[in-house]
């Protein structure tokens, strides 16, 4: 389908190329997944595979198309047949309601009205959209957003489509009938996909050719296994970002395994010792103490009968799947939202958004993140160290990789020196690099004696550095419990290792906790 | 009444409300305005379901009488003498005739608003200029997305930082104008991919002209020409000042009263009953 020779790419203003000697082929109906750490080039080299999408600046090398240059594509020919998806669900929608957003496409081909009506039907039966199809776009969520472009590409019929981190910015849920969405194209109608993601969980065993750029070379490519072992190599920096089962694999001196079941029977014969990371019990004063807080919306109540604890120094992870009212508990707590019931809070609060944006007021980072200061200057030094944000003061926040954003975030709202940090989904759309990176900037700041309080969908996460997690049901917090016991006793609701680990006389719960003997 | 209208074509019920616009707007005449005021009120009154929400328009109809009344002078019989100025009934009836005008057509909004969704907008125009379509369909995704922002914004900065709100406010215009040119280069790149300004755009919308919108249509602009005409011919001057003069309410006045509240009243008829009225 595509043949990419010799390709190499600088953008108009940069000193470093962003794309080096670039050469691979993708086949017709094949999945393939563009990974590898944020600011690799991967959405730089998948924007190249799209004639108007591509980046200006000096470029050497040639890609083709079906044996056409692509540059010599015809416009019409272009878009139709190869379909881009954007990382952002709501930035790339055009029109107002879901059915013009869906038959954006074919008005821009001129296609005749018969026909367009009877692909815009087609459409919403197949991909399951009859509930929504006459809403406004702006009433979406996130996930639906996101299925809502892909039926829209889907309806122009095109031959390849190119995702650009589809699902960054979807919940666990979204996630998954997006993935489901994708395979069905890929399977019924051969579709060739290029997908870009830097998150390989759930994704990396359904591709059938793995190419991981850094620094804008391939580093390693081929079969999901293959390209594992590669990185395998590479050593442990690499090996972070593979999904937990590759490497549990590698723990226990396996070969890369993608399935749970054989993961499970390998573990059960081998021996192995589990190391549990250090959980010390938090014992500081209570900062927040919640007794029977009653909130919601309308009619509906979202919390009943809340109470919770928190300890200074403390990092506590709420988890909960979508609607259950995670986002509700920070408002209320933070004061944004109307709710009954006692809550007594020693010192102040402050919460970060699931947007980082929200936070951005300036054009460069360093003026943004003095702005509205409340703690000394030197203080600020300390975090853009501890951050890693020293080489990014110059630049316009918004130009910052999701992570970077993200910290940038944390240390404006570590600037109002709250005691108590509530951390809305810290962890989305970031690369898993990061992730761990935040983390430990977290336990520091816990160290310091501030106290978290952190909604979020990622179980890993919340495995590896929370002191307590609790599950969001009916409205309370079940099951309290250090992270080893509540993720060990959960059956359905835990981790992919703990899943494979469970029933066996030392069950596990992160991959990094598995040791060979 | 809101069912029949947002149901049918958007053309049809867009040439129904204009002819009820235009002969609200044009008509001063009494009898054709209180027949208009009778009309639209019960409809107003009807899906407003509580009497009160009426009182505002009386009020407005009341004010505008004691305004006139007092402010202008002519007129020959004295209504109300007090402080050296007269009030004559003559200015009272005008000032009163010309909130009623007023108050038809807020009426008349009313009913539109109910019945016209965003696409019925979207697609006349876009149907008309196809150019102009997409732009009104791009600003109605637009506006709320940005008020949904700007309210974020807001929030967020309202929770953070203790500052005025005149601070607060032009803190929010200038991020959300940043934000803004951001997520507007996705969109560029969203419509550039899927070939927006390739060939000549078509246009899709969901409505269909059928054989009821078109019996819909031509009664609502045969009922509006017989209104029209009888504006012209019989009702276009009549005269308050210096006296108020009356001609006989005859069957001519009779027919036109009711051809006025029959097209008013029009898509009742197409409601049940007014599907066999089509059929034959």
């Amino acid at each position: 389908m595509y043949q990419i020779k010799h390709l190499s790419f600088q953008y108009a203003m940069a000193e470093k190329e962003a794309l080096r000697d670039i050469s691979m082929e993708i086949e017709e109906g094949t999945l393939t997944l563009l990974t590898g750490p944020s600011g690799s080039g991967k959405s730089t080299l998948l924007r190249h595979l799209k004639k108007e999408l591509m980046p200006a600046g000096r470029r050497s090398g040639s890609i083709w198309y079906k044996g056409t240059d692509l540059k010599q594509l015809e416009p019409e020919r272009s878009a139709a047949e190869i379909g881009y998806l954007f990382q952002n669900p709501s930035h790339q929608m055009v029109m107002d309601t879901v059915w013009h957003e869906i038959a954006f496409g074919l008005e821009n081909l001129g296609t005749p009205y018969g026909q367009m009506k009877r692909t815009v039907a087609e459409i919403v039966n197949y991909c399951n959209l009859q509930r929504i199809y006459d809403r406004p776009v702006c009433d979406l969520s996130g996930g639906e957003k996101q299925l809502v472009n892909l039926a829209a590409l889907a309806a122009m019929h095109p031959k390849v489509l190119l995702l650009d981190e589809p699902a960054a910015w979807l919940d666990p849920a979204g996630k998954k009938s997006f993935l489901a969405m994708v395979e069905m194209l890929q399977k019924e109608f051969q579709m060739t996909i290029v997908m870009a993601s830097h998150d390989l969980e759930d994704i990396m065993e359904k591709a059938d050719q793995c190419i991981f750029l850094k620094d804008g070379q391939i580093l390693a490519e081929g079969t999901p296994v293959h390209a594992a072992e590669k990185l395998w190599e590479q050593g442990k920096d690499m090996e972070a970002f593979l999904p937990q089962t590759i490497r549990l694999s590698k723990r226990i001196k396996g070969t890369p395994d993608f399935s749970m079941a054989s993961l499970r029977r390998t573990m059960q014969k081998v021996p192995y010792e589990i190391i549990y990371r250090k959980e010390c019990k938090v014992s500081g004063d209570l900062v927040l103490k919640v007794r029977g807080m009653y909130a919601g919306c309308q009619e509906r109540e979202i919390l009943k009968n809340f109470s919770m604890d928190l300890r200074q120094g403390e990092f506590l992870a709420v988890l909960g799947a979508n609607g259950s009212g995670k986002t509700t508990l920070l408002k209320c707590i933070s004061g944004q939202m109307k709710r009954s019931g006692k809550v007594r809070m020693k010192g102040r609060c402050a919460v970060l958004p699931q947007e980082a944006e929200l936070l951005f007021a300036k054009d460069r980072l360093e003026d943004d993140l003095k702005e509205n200061m409340r703690e000394e200057p030197c203080q600020l030094e300390e975090y853009i160290d501890l951050f890693g944000l020293r080489e990014q003061l110059g630049r316009h926040p918004y130009d910052l990789s999701g992570g970077q954003q993200q910290m940038a975030a944390l240390i404006k709202v570590l600037m109002a020196d709250p005691d108590i940090l509530m951390l809305d989904e810290p962890t989305k759309g970031m690369d898993r690099f990061h992730k761990m990176k935040l983390g430990r900037i977290l336990k520091i700041l816990c160290s310091r004696g501030k106290s978290i309080l952190c909604v979020t969908h990622d179980m890993e996460f919340a495995a590896a550095f929370a002191d307590r997690v609790g599950m969001m049901f009916d409205g309370k917090l079940e099951g309290m419990e250090r992270p080893r016991d509540f993720f060990t006793g959960n059956y359905f609701y835990t981790t992919m290792v703990a899943k494979i680990t469970r029933d066996m006389p030392k069950p596990a719960v992160l991959p990094e906790e598995v040791r060979y003997l | 009444m809101k069912t029949v209208l947002s149901r049918l074509h958007p053309a049809s019920a867009f040439v129904y409300l204009a002819g009820i616009l235009i002969m609200a707007a044009l008509n001063r005449h009494p009898w054709m305005t209180c027949t208009q005021l009778l009309c639209l009120g019960g409809i107003y009154l009807y899906y407003e379901r509580r009497p009160g929400k009426i009182l505002p328009f009386i009020g407005i109809i009341l004010l505008s009488a004691v305004l006139n009344g007092v402010f202008v002078q002519r007129g020959n019989t004295a209504a109300v003498t007090a402080a050296g100025r007269t009030v004559t009934a003559e200015a009272l009836l005008y000032g009163g005739n010309a909130g009623i005008l007023l108050v038809n057509v807020l009426f008349l909004f009313s009913l539109w608003n109910r019945c016209f969704r965003q696409e019925h907008w979207v697609y006349l125009f876009g149907s008309a200029f196809p150019k102009l379509g997409v732009i009104l369909s791009m600003a109605m995704n637009l506006i709320p997305k940005y008020r949904k922002q700007a309210e974020k914004f807001s929030n967020v900065r309202k929770e953070l930082y203790k500052e005025s709100a005149v601070r607060r406010a032009a803190a929010v215009c200038s991020m959300e104008l940043t934000w803004a040119f951001e997520s507007s280069m996705d969109q560029l790149d969203s419509m550039n991919a899927r070939g927006y300004g390739t060939v000549k755009r078509s246009h899709f919308h969901l409505f269909q002209f059928g054989k009821r919108d078109g019996c819909f249509m031509a009664a609502a602009v045969l009922l509006f020409l017989i209104n029209l005409y009888g504006f012209w011919k019989f009702y276009a001057h009549f005269y308050f000042y210096p006296e108020v003069r009356w001609g006989g309410f005859d069957l001519k006045d009779f027919c036109f009263v009711l051809c006025m509240g029959i097209q008013i009243l029009l898509p009742l008829l197409f409601w049940e009953g007014g599907k066999k009225l089509c059929i034959r």
